[in-house]
C-alpha cells in the first residue's frame, strides 16, 4: 500500500516534469529512487508538495545587467554569473593556480544519490568545476551569483570543488531571484578537501518569495584538511539544505555554520550528516535561528562516530528564538557512537525573544525596530564570527 | 516635571496600583520607601513603560506631554530614566555601540547632529571615571559579567551618558557594599541641578544619608499614605512601617 502512495507521487512529479523534458530519460534516471515524504525521517518535517505538481522548465541564460543582481558588489572576488543554472560570465582574470571550467556529465558518480541529486544531473549536465591547485593560496574568493527569473523555471547547478593538497580556497554562493516568479532552484556541491587544503564555502540564499530551494552538499575531507560550510538562509519560500561530511583521514576539521531567520510562511530545513570515519578528527556545528511570524524551521543534524574514530571531538549545536505564537521550530541533534573513545556533546535550545533585554534597550532610547535588530544581531554574532564572512554580517538585517 | 493621578495599574489581574498621586517639580529629589510589595517597583516600570504592566486609570503628565501615551523609547527621548533594580545582562551587544546609539536616537528626535566620533570617547571617559568605571567596558557586552555593584555603577554611567531630566532609581543601593554606595551615590549627586528631578526608591534608609531627598514619601498598598521631610526616613528606620499602616487603617 505504501510503495503504492509512494510511486504514486513520484509519477505525478515526473509528469509535470514531461511537459519539457524527455519522459524516457525522466524514467530511466529516477529509477529506484524514491519520492520523499514524511514518513521519512529525514523529512518529517518538510513537505515537498510545492515543487512536485509543477510543470517546469529552463530559464533563458541570459539576463540584462546582471551585476547589478550581486548581493555583494563591493567585495574584491572572482565573480561568475549563472543565470537560471546557466554559466554567463566568467571573471577573465584568474589568480595562479584557480582554475574553473565546465564539465559534461549526465549521470555524475555520487555514492548517496537520491531522486533529486539524479534529476539535478540529468537535467542539466554541466557542472562547474573549480579547482586550486596544490600549494596554492586563493586569497581572493570566488563568488558565484546565481540569478534566477522567470515563471515557473527551475535552475539544476552543480558546483565541483576540488582544494588540492596544502591549498586554501574560499567559494562563495549568492542565490538571487531577479522576480517573484515561482522557480525550484536545486544546487549540489561536490567538494574534495585533499591532505592539509582548506576549503570554505558560503552559501548566501536569498531567493525571496516564491523561491523554492533545495541544495546538496557533499564533500570528502584528507588527513590534516578542513572544511568549512556556511549557509545564511535570508530569505525564500521553502528551502532545504542537506549536506553530508565524511571524514576521511586523521586530523581533519569540519566546521558546519549556518543563520536562518525565516518570516511570514517561509520554511527552512538544515539536515546534516557528518561522518567520522577515522580518528583525531573534530566536528563543529553551529545553527542558529530567528523564526518570525507564521514561519518554520527544521534542524536535523546527525554525527557518526565509527568504531575505527577514537579520539573524535564533535559537537553539535542548535539555538532558536521564536518570535510569534504561529512560529514553529523542530530541532533534533543526533549523535551516534561506535567509538568508546571520543568527545562529543550536542545541544538543542528554542526559546522565545527576550522581552526584558528589549525593554531594557528600549528604556534607553532606542526603538523598537532597532532594540529588536540589535538583539537579533548579537544572538547571531557567535555564528558570525565562526563563519568570518564579512558580508554576511553587515547584510544580514537589513538586506 | 510629572504629575501622577490617580493612578492605577495592575499586572497578570492582580492590581498593584490603586490611585497613587505623586508631583515632582523640577530640581527636587523624592524617596519612595515602602514595605515589599507595596508597588515601589511596579510604579519605576509603568513609568518607564513596561508593558507587563497595565495602567487601568489615572494620568501621568510629563513635562506637558501625555506620558502614557508614548512608547518605551519615547519616553526615554523625552528624558526619562530608569535605572533598573535588576540591570539587563545582554550577550553580543556592546555596552559603548548600545549606548551610542541610545545617544544617536535621542539626539535625532532633538533634531541633533549624530555625536562626533571623539566628542562620544570623551564622554565616555569623563562619565565612567565618575562612577569608576573607567577601562571596564570597552569590548564589553552589557552588564555581561559585571558584578553586582559593577552593573549598578553601570546604570548610574549610562544615566550620566544620556543626561535625562527625570531618572527614577529603582532600588539602586541593595545589595551594595559602602564603597560601591559611596560612588554610586557621587555620581547622582554630582547630576542634581535645577532642572533634573529624581525618584529614589529604596527600601534602606541608609542611602538617603548619601542622597538626601527633598520629600520622602511612603507607599502602601497602592498609595502612598505618608509624605513627609527627609526626617520621616529616620523615623521609619526606627519604628518600622507599622505604625504609619494602622494609622491609615
Amino acid at each position: 500500500m505504501s510503495v503504492a502512495i509512494l510511486d504514486e507521487k513520484k509519477e505525478k512529479f515526473l509528469q509535470a516534469l514531461e511537459a519539457n523534458f524527455s519522459a524516457s530519460d525522466l524514467l530511466s534516471v529516477t529509477e529506484g529512487l524514491e519520492f520523499p515524504t514524511r514518513r521519512a525521517e529525514k523529512w518529517k518535517y518538510t513537505r515537498v508538495n510545492a515543487i512536485s505538481k509543477e510543470a517546469w522548465q529552463m530559464g533563458a541564460g541570459a539576463l540584462d545587467n546582471v551585476e547589478s543582481y550581486n548581493p555583494f558588489p563591493e567585495l574584491d572576488a572572482v565573480s561568475i554569473y549563472v543565470v537560471n543554472g546557466q554559466v554567463a560570465y566568467i571573471s577573465e582574470d584568474l589568480p595562479e593556480g584557480l582554475t574553473i571550467e565546465s564539465e559534461h556529465d549526465e549521470e555524475g558518480a555520487l555514492q548517496r544519490k537520491n531522486i533529486f541529486t539524479a534529476l539535478n544531473y540529468s537535467l542539466n549536465p554541466v557542472s562547474l568545476n573549480i579547482s586550486a591547485a596544490k600549494n596554492q593560496i586563493i586569497a581572493q574568493p570566488v563568488h558565484i551569483i546565481f540569478v534566477n527569473s522567470g515563471e515557473l523555471t527551475t535552475a539544476q547547478t552543480r558546483v565541483k570543488i576540488a582544494a588540492e593538497q596544502s591549498s586554501f580556497l574560499h567559494v562563495m554562493e549568492s542565490f538571487v531571484s531577479a522576480d517573484d516568479s515561482k522557480k525550484w532552484v536545486s544546487h549540489i556541491n561536490e567538494s574534495d578537501v585533499h591532505a592539509n587544503a582548506k576549503l570554505t564555502i558560503s552559501k548566501w540564499q536569498a531567493l525571496g518569495e516564491n523561491g523554492y530551494m533545495m541544495t546538496h552538499e557533499f564533500s570528502q575531507q584528507g588527513a590534516d584538511a578542513t572544511y568549512t560550510s556556511n549557509v545564511v538562509t535570508k530569505n525564500g519560500t521553502w528551502t532545504r539544505n542537506d549536506s553530508w561530511s565524511d571524514l576521511n583521514g586523521k586530523n581533519g576539521e569540519c566546521n558546519l555554520n549556518g543563520i536562518y531567520l525565516p518570516t511570514a510562511k517561509e520554511h527552512v530545513d538544515n539536515t546534516t550528516t557528518v561522518d567520522h570515519k577515522v580518528p583525531h578528527c573534530e566536528s563543529n556545528e553551529l545553527y542558529k535561528g530567528v523564526i518570525y511570524d507564521a514561519a518554520s524551521g527544521v534542524f536535523n543534524g546527525k554525527v557518526f562516530v565509527r568504531p575505527d574514530a577514537q579520539l573524535t571531538n564533535a559537537f553539535q549545536q542548535n539555538s532558536n528564538i521564536v518570535m510569534t505564537e504561529n512560529g514553529t521550530m523542530n530541532s533534533k541533534p543526533e549523535l551516534e557512537i561506535y567509538a568508546d573513545d571520543v568527545k562529543c556533546s550536542h545541544g538543542s535550545t528554542t526559546g522565545q525573544f527576550d522581552d526584558i533585554a528589549l525593554f531594557y534597550l528600549m528604556a534607553r532610547g532606542i526603538s523598537r525596530q532597532n532594540a529588536k535588530e540589535m538583539l537579533v544581531t548579537a544572538f547571531f554574532q557567535e555564528v558570525l564570527d565562526a563563519m568570518k564572512v564579512d558580508e554576511f554580517e553587515g547584510n544580514l538585517i537589513s538586506l | 516635571m510629572i504629575k501622577i493621578k490617580n493612578l492605577h495599574a495592575e499586572v497578570e489581574g492582580n492590581k498593584i496600583l490603586k490611585g497613587l498621586n505623586l508631583e515632582v517639580k523640577a530640581g527636587e529629589v523624592h524617596a519612595i520607601m515602602g514595605p515589599n510589595g507595596s508597588g515601589k517597583s511596579t510604579l519605576a516600570s509603568v513609568l518607564a513603560g513596561n508593558d507587563a504592566y497595565e495602567v487601568t486609570e489615572g494620568s501621568v503628565d510629563f513635562d506637558g506631554s501625555d506620558l502614557l501615551d508614548l512608547d518605551v523609547d519615547e519616553r526615554a527621548k523625552e528624558g526619562m530614566f530608569l535605572a533598573f533594580q535588576y540591570p539587563v545582562e545582554i550577550p553580543g551587544v556592546s555596552n559603548i555601540n548600545f549606548l551610542k546609539a541610545a545617544l544617536n536616537e535621542k539626539r535625532a528626535y532633538q533634531g541633533l547632529e549624530p555625536i562626533k566620533a571623539k566628542e562620544f570617547l570623551a564622554l565616555v571617559k569623563e562619565k565612567s571615571e565618575l562612577v569608576e568605571l573607567a577601562g571596564k567596558l570597552k569590548n564589553r557586552s552589557v552588564n555581561e559579567g559585571f558584578s553586582g555593584g559593577e552593573k549598578k555603577r553601570n546604570e548610574i554611567f549610562q544615566m550620566a551618558m544620556l543626561d535625562p531630566k527625570f531618572a527614577i532609581l529603582d532600588e539602586t543601593d541593595s545589595g551594595l557594599d559602602i564603597d560601591a554606595l559611596k560612588v554610586v551615590s557621587h555620581g547622582v549627586n554630582s547630576m542634581r541641578s535645577p532642572e533634573r528631578s529624581f525618584l529614589v526608591i529604596t527600601h534602606y534608609q541608609r542611602l538617603l544619608d548619601y542622597i538626601v531627598p527633598d520629600f520622602v514619601h511612603v507607599l502602601y498598598n497602592g498609595k502612598i499614605i505618608k509624605t513627609g521631610p527627609k526626617e520621616l526616613a529616620l523615623e521609619l528606620e526606627e519604628k518600622g512601617y507599622d505604625w504609619l499602616i494602622e494609622e491609615t487603617v
